[in-house]
Formats: structure tokens, C-alpha cells, sequence
């Protein structure tokens, strides 16, 4: 089920919320209801996937229970092991299984080997890599002893597969969640509800009438790279990191918005990112859930900054290679990762060297640039697209500053829509004023993107 | 990677995360508390209020003429109303030949098939034609009109078997909608005003005639490029995002043959062309592949069984076609569409009438 559909708004969110603020409901009644209503939302793609999140639930559940009982380390150790090839496993199967089979066979008709690894069509579903990550987050909590082991299997339940952040994140880890999940409240305060509505309508307007506009043009752009010119090129790129920026940060609105509407606290996974003044602050401003995973889980393990110059490079490098593999089963995605951790390499060195740093104004077009650049082999098919698309944008093809193949409806929408980045602000700092303009303006905004609803295009994020 | 930025951020309104209590709330005064409660139910009710008048005004005005109220006249243009009326002019000399298809085979000639096999011919294709839409219109031309079909020509592709789920929402997404809301103040504006010329019409034997796209082919202004790079992103969601063909549409398709054949028409079945740069795009980004192998493994089943013959054309390869030979990515043009016909029609007709 998507946020932005017409029986997530209508059919499935109004009796979910009737019930989650019945008066005078238990705890563990509400909590059933949540959990089965989740369920529900994920089925609604295929319900045979529920049976996957349940395993991975169970198998979590399970070894954190195991850890705390277990006196020795070893045995915490083989237990997290446990959870982590089981989630790991999952994760490996219905995502990489396709990519790595095809790259070994290409390997080995390269060396000339006849050996070909099947290569199985298997469906990903969706949001697996969001849920994995909390799951393993969670036993990894209990493994460190940050957290004690829940024995309340419901609550766990409730906890993995809580609807508004399922499927896209925020990456919630379960420390966040466990005192809102153990004492839910009967119903949130009037002004909670007001900000879940406002956080709602604001994300399905980021989605619905900016992404999927500007989505719409740098498709069509897109569909012949190779006619691009210069400026066009750079028209279409832009307007691709506006549209998965809208897209995500709308989706990510969306989702703290609902857990306002149930009475949870969903973390901020986005702060205006575009704004960021280096590539560090890039990585501390989009999509903070999984950067701090990233951080907190394989960065810091690794020894991050502690061991010298060198071993922070080295960690760096493998963070943002993984990083960028969790996007997706495509070397694409492992170059963007690894083209970032280029530029935080590049970064730290600089910064080390005490080289100068241009003023904030040159600096935050400079960090736009570079991630527009990255964007490439984000949007790109294959690196075949890639290479013509950046031939393009740095005018290897003679096109000069041709704006061909951008339409004046796709640089309208870059113009606003980088407008809006560098000038609104950020969702969770706008609060509109109880006036009648606002009233009047949120509403406008909930029928126009009610009316856009038609148009189903599922969110970017929910492919990886 | 900032070690010493904080875990994770929280929404910036005073209160304490995981407590599981706003301590603001006690702070807060009963009037803001009723200013809240005021404030969302205006903004649902203005929201709903709102809704609830743009889903009248679609429904009264009936921009796609699909709720049938009649009060102003629909601005989509309808093959199946006007190829009834055509079919109708027929009574007197009703078609021996029929083709049978979506928008893609509308430009398929009824003079070139007429020449090959005689008798008088009809292309009764119509907009988004489905597996269930063939038997009736063949007992439409059978019974209303007397027809004796001899000849049958099927354009197929998997759009015509696909899973059409139910959308328990259409009425609601249909009304609460941008798109026919435009529609719908175009539609006034124009019964206020004058309706502007269709773009498209048919021939008496119901072969399609694009006005303005013939017109700019024949002043060789047409712009190929543009046609195929907005229809490509178009038609790709809706050519190849069913993961597989709906069993009830082949299931009807085949009691559709089986009568055919059990008549003794003679029956050809074929796969029209995508552009090459249309099947790039499904194979990339879609699941044609797998529904394109599913339909011809069915077709070439069907064929053996019921003794027809069937063409697999989706690639411009299989019948020596042009990639500039089309209106955008799925509509060629009468070239190519005469190169699959010299290929389809068999050179002396088992069934020709003279």
C-alpha cells in the first residue's frame, strides 16, 4: 500500500486510527491492532512477503532473548552471528543473488570457464532493507548491552513492522521506540495530531506535485541522454536530485507525520541536505537514519577516526562502499557510494591540511555540484548511460552550453524547485501559524494532492 | 561521518523522546488545546469540503462521457460509439473481413486486405481493446448486421491480457481527480464557446486517419523525436508492468478462437510493432519480456490447437520494417503496417471472395 493512494488515505488510515484512540482500549489490544494493521499494509503488495518479515521478527526476537540469557560471550557472540546471517542471508538472497550471479558468470566467461551461476528471477520485496537494518540494529543493541532484550514478543512485532516507517524508513532502531511502544498513550494531544496532519499534507505535496512533476520531465529528458547538451544535461541531473530529494524527504515527511497521528516519535531523516556546506554535512543532513546506522554499525567498528589517517580513509571507503550497495543490486549504486567516499576522503584531507575553504555561499554550491554529479550513477541504467550523461554535463561532446533536450517545463521546475531547497525550511522547522491563510493553504494543499492521487508512482526509495 | 553529531534528531518541539507523556501537554492551556482541535477539523472539513465539490463537478460535467449524465458533451473521442455508427452505415453490404485490435492496428488498410482477399472489409479496432471486447463485436457485425465473416485479422499485445485489477476506487479516483477536473472546465468552456476540430477521425471502412500527424508527415514537419520520447515514458507502465497475463483474458480468448474457428473463418493473429527504442525501454525497465514470451508461447499453443496462423511482429526485425516508419513508440505507420500485411495475408487465400 502506498501513502500516496486513495485506500492507504481513505480505506486502510481512518478505521486504524479510530481504534487506535478508542478510549479505554489495553495496551496489548492496541498494540495487536498496530501490529495487524502493519501487516496488512505490507501484505497489501504480496502477502506472501509478510511471511519474511515475520521470520526475520522471530529470528530477532529469538537471539536477543538467547544473548541475554547466555553467560558467556562466545555464546553472545554466535547468537548475533546467527542474526546477522539470517538477516544478512534474506537480504543477500532476494537482493544480490541476481547481481552477484551475473557478475561471477561474466567473470568467468571472461577467464574463458564455461560456469554459469543460475541466475533465478527473484522479486524484492519491498522494503526489506529498511526492516533488515532495524532488526539487525536491534540485536546488535543487545548484543553491546545498550539495550535489554524485550521479552514482550508483541511489542517487538509492533515495533518492526510499524506501518509509517516499514517500507521506506525512517530507519527506526528499537532503543528509540521501546518506552513509546511499552506505555503507548490512549491518544496523542490534539497538537500532535495537528502536526502528523501537517507533516502529512506537506510530504504528499513534496511527492505528488514536486517529484512526480519534475520526475515526469527528467524522464522524458532522460530517455535519450545522448542528445543532451551541455546545459540540459545539467538541467536534467539537477532536476533529478530535486525529485528524489521531494521524493524521499516527502515520503519521510509522511512517515513522522502518521507516527505523530499514533503517538510515536519517528526520528528526522532528512535536514534540508541541499544546504550542506561540505560533503560531511551532505551525509549528516540526508537520510540521517541510515548514515548513522552506517555510522554507529561499520564506521565505529571499524575502528573509525581512532587508528590514523590512513585507517579512517580505509573505513571510510568500505562504509560508503556498502553504503552505496544497500541502494540497490547494480555496480551503479556501488560507484555512487564509492564516488562519495571519494569525496569524504578528499574532504578529510583537506580539512587535515588546513588547505582554505571558499565562503559558505561558494561552498554550498560547490557540495550541490558534487552531489549532482553522484546523482548520475545513481539514475543511471548502466555505466554505458553514465559515461554519455557525464560526456555530457562537463562538455565532452562538443555540445558547449547547448540547453538541448530541456524542456521549459523541466527548467520552470528546477528553478523553483531549487528555490525551495536553498529558501524554505526544513519540514520539522516550519510550523505554520493557527491562522485562517493556514488553514485555508493546508487545505488547498490536501485537495491538490488528493487530486493528484491517481497517478500511482511508487516512492524512488521503495526499490531498494 | 560526524562522530560527535547525535544519533538521531528529533522533532523540534520541546518534548522529551520516549517518555511515552508530552510533559508540554500539562503546560498547555484548555484554549489551546480547543484552538488545535479547531484548527484540524476546519482544515479536514475545508479539505473535504473541497474534494467533494471538484468530484461533483467531474461528475455533472462528464468530461470522458463515463457516468453517462449528458449534460454537457464529452471531450474524449470514442472509437467504439463511432465505429458502431459505421458499422450501423453497413447494414445494406455488411464487412466479409474484419480486424479486430487496439489503437495499433487502427491504421492497418482495409483496401490492401480487400485487394488480397476480397469482399469488403472493416477495421473494427477500437481504443484500449481487451481479450473480452473480440467476441462481442464479432456478434455485433454477425447478428445485427447479418455479416457472413469470412476473414478475421487479430492485432494482439499484452496490454489486451492484462490483469485489469479491480480498482474498488475508480469512481473516486476518476472524480477526485486533476486531470478531468481540467477536463471538465475545458468541457464548459467549450459548450460555452465552439469545440475545437478533432484531431483524428475514421474512413467509412473504419480506417483511422490522423489529421494533424498525416498533415505534418505530408508537409515533412513531423517531429518523430518528441512523439517517441513523450509516448515512451508513457506506454512503458502501461505495456509492462503486469508480471504476468490474466488467466480469465486468455481463458476468453480462446473461447473466442474456438468460435471463430468452429465457424470456418479463417483466422490470422498478430503481434504489431513496438519502435526499437520502445522495446529497449520495456526491456529495461518493465517486465515485457517475460509477458512478450508468455503471450507468444500462448499464441503459437492456440494456433496449433484451432489451426490458425500467428505472427510474432513486435520487433520491426520480423517483417523488414523502419524504426521511421511510426507515429510514436507503439502506432506505426502505413508503411510498416503494409509490410506485416504483404506477410499476413497469404498470397492466394484459401477463402477469397470475389
Amino acid at each position: 500500500m502506498l501513502f500516496n493512494s486513495f485506500v492507504f488515505i481513505f480505506v486502510f488510515l481512518p478505521p486504524v486510527l479510530a481504534i487506535w484512540w478508542w478510549p479505554g482500549l489495553g495496551r496489548r489490544t492496541r498494540l495487536a491492532v498496530l501490529t495487524g494493521a502493519s501487516y496488512v499494509f505490507y501484505g497489501y503488495w504480496d502477502w506472501r512477503f509478510t511471511f519474511l518479515m515475520l521470520l526475520s521478527t522471530l529470528v530477532d526476537f529469538g537471539a536477543g532473548l538467547a544473548m541475554e540469557r547466555s553467560r558467556s560471550q562466545g555464546m553472545r557472540r554466535f547468537f548475533l552471528v546467527c542474526s546477522l546471517a539470517a538477516n544478512l542471508g534474506l537480504l543477500g538472497f532476494f537482493k544480490y543473488w541476481g547481481l552477484l550471479a551475473t557478475s561471477l558468470n561474466a567473470v568467468a566467461a571472461g577467464l574463458g570457464f564455461g560456469a554459469s551461476f543460475p541466475t533465478i528471477e527473484v522479486v524484492l520485496p519491498v522494503g526489506i532493507s529498511f526492516y533488515t537494518f532495524q532488526t539487525m540494529s536491534y540485536s546488535i543493541d543487545v548484543y553491546r548491552r545498550q539495550v535489554g532484550a524485550t521479552r514482550d514478543f508483541l511489542a517487538f512485532s509492533a515495533f518492526v513492522s510499524m506501518y509509517p516507517q516499514l517500507v521506506a524508513g525512517p530507519i527506526v532502531r528499537y532503543v528509540e521506540l521501546a518506552e513509546q511502544i511499552d506505555r503507548p498513550r490512549q491518544r496523542p494531544e490534539w497538537e500532535e495530531i495537528r502536526r502528523g496532519v501537517e507533516l502529512f499534507l506537506i510530504g504528499l505535496c513534496k511527492k505528488v506535485l514536486l517529484a512526480d512533476a519534475i520526475g515526469a520531465q527528467v524522464d522524458r529528458v532522460l530517455e535519450t541522454p545522448d542528445l543532451l547538451g551541455l546545459a540540459g544535461s545539467w538541467a536534467a541531473m539537477v532536476g533529478f536530485a530535486l525529485q528524489i530529494y521531494f521524493d524521499f524527504s516527502g515520503y519521510s515527511d509522511m512517515a513522522v507525520g502518521l507516527g505523530y497521528l499514533l503517538g510515536f516519535r519517528l526520528p528526522m531523516n532528512f535536514n534540508s541536505p541541499y544546504k550542506a556546506r561540505n560533503i560531511s554535512e551532505f551525509w549528516e543532513r540526508w537520510h540521517i537514519s541510515l548514515s548513522s546506522w552506517l555510522r554507529d554499525y561499520l564506521y565505529i567498528p571499524l575502528g573509525g577516526s581512532r587508528k590514523g589517517h590512513a585507517r579512517t580513509l580505509r573505513n571510510l571507503a568500505i562504509t560508503m562502499f556498502l553504503g552505496g550497495l544497500w541502494h540497490g543490486a547494480n555496480w551503479t549504486f556501488v560507484a555512487w557510494g564509492l564516488y562519495h567516499g571519494v569525496l569524504l576522503l578528499g574532504y578529510h584531507s583537506w580539512r587535515r591540511a588546513h588547505l582554505p575553504v571558499p565562503g559558505p555561499r561558494t561552498s554550498m554550491f560547490l557540495t550541490f555540484a558534487l552531489v549532482v554529479v553522484g546523482w548520475v550513477f545513481f539514475r543511471s541504467d548502466g555505466f554505458g548511460m553514465a559515461g554519455i550523461l557525464l560526456g555530457r554535463m562537463f562538455g565532452l561532446s562538443g555540445s558547449a552550453l547547448s540547453p538541448a533536450g530541456a524542456s521549459p517545463a523541466l527548467l520552470v521546475l528546477v528553478g523553483a524547485g531549487c528555490a525551495w531547497c536553498l529558501i524554505a525550511p526544513n519540514s520539522w522547522d516550519f510550523r505554520p501559524p493557527k491562522s485562517r491563510l493556514s488553514m485555508v493553504a493546508l487545505a488547498l494543499m490536501a485537495i491538490l494532492g488528493t487530486m493528484r492521487l491517481e497517478v500511482l508512482r511508487p516512492f524512488l526509495y521503495f526499490q531498494f | 561521518m560526524n562522530r560527535s553529531s547525535s544519533v538521531v534528531q528529533h522533532p523540534p518541539d520541546g518534548s522529551e523522546r520516549g517518555t511515552g507523556a508530552d510533559p508540554d501537554a500539562k503546560r498547555r492551556s484548555v484554549s489551546g488545546i480547543g484552538e488545535d482541535v479547531g484548527f484540524v477539523i476546519k482544515v479536514l472539513g475545508l479539505s473535504l469540503g473541497g474534494l467533494v465539490s471538484i468530484a461533483l463537478l467531474n461528475l455533472l460535467v462528464d468530461p470522458e462521457g463515463s457516468y453517462g449524465t449528458g449534460w454537457v458533451r464529452p471531450l474524449v473521442w470514442s472509437a467504439r460509439d463511432e465505429k458502431r455508427e459505421l458499422l450501423l452505415g453497413m447494414a445494406e453490404s455488411p464487412p466479409t473481413c474484419l480486424i479486430l485490435g487496439s489503437s495499433r492496428t487502427m491504421k492497418l488498410e482495409p483496401d490492401v486486405i480487400r485487394t488480397a482477399v476480397g469482399g469488403r472489409v472493416f477495421n473494427a479496432s477500437i481504443e484500449e481493446a481487451r481479450a473480452g471486447d473480440f467476441l462481442p463485436t464479432l456478434d455485433f457485425v454477425r447478428r445485427r448486421l447479418g455479416a457472413q465473416i469470412r476473414w478475421l485479422i487479430v492485432g494482439v499485445d499484452p496490454t489486451t491480457f492484462e490483469q485489469g485489477k479491480s480498482d474498488p476506487f475508480r469512481v473516486v479516483s476518476h472524480t477526485v481527480n486533476y486531470h478531468h477536473a481540467i477536463m471538465s472546465l475545458r468541457s464548459i468552456t467549450y459548450a460555452l464557446t465552439r469545440y475545437p476540430e478533432s484531431a483524428i477521425g475514421f474512413n467509412k471502412d473504419g480506417f483511422l486517419v490522423y489529421k494533424k500527424d498525416d498533415a505534418d508527415l505530408q508537409a515533412g514537419v513531423f517531429d518523430l523525436e518528441a512523439k517517441l520520447r513523450d509516448s515512451i515514458s508513457w506506454y512503458v507502465p502501461r505495456h509492462g508492468n503486469d508480471r504476468g497475463l490474466s488467466s480469465q483474458a486468455l481463458d476468453t480468448f480462446e473461447v473466442f478462437v474456438k468460435e471463430v474457428r468452429a465457424r470456418g473463418i479463417e483466422l490470422a493473429v498478430y503481434e504489431p510493432p513496438y519502435h526499437p527504442r520502445m522495446i529497449e525501454a520495456l526491456r529495461s525497465r518493465s517486465h515485457y519480456p517475460e509477458l512478450h514470451e508468455a503471450l507468444t508461447r500462448e499464441l503459437e499453443r492456440l494456433a496449433s490447437l484451432y489451426d490458425f496462423r500467428m505472427f510474432d511482429f513486435s520487433e520491426i526485425e520480423a517483417f523488414g520494417g523502419r524504426p521511421d516508419w511510426f507515429y510514436d513508440a507503439i502506432h506505426p505507420r502505413i508503411e510498416n503496417n503494409r509490410l506485416i500485411l504483404a506477410r499476413l495475408l497469404p498470397a492466394s487465400p484459401p477463402h477469397a471472395l470475389q
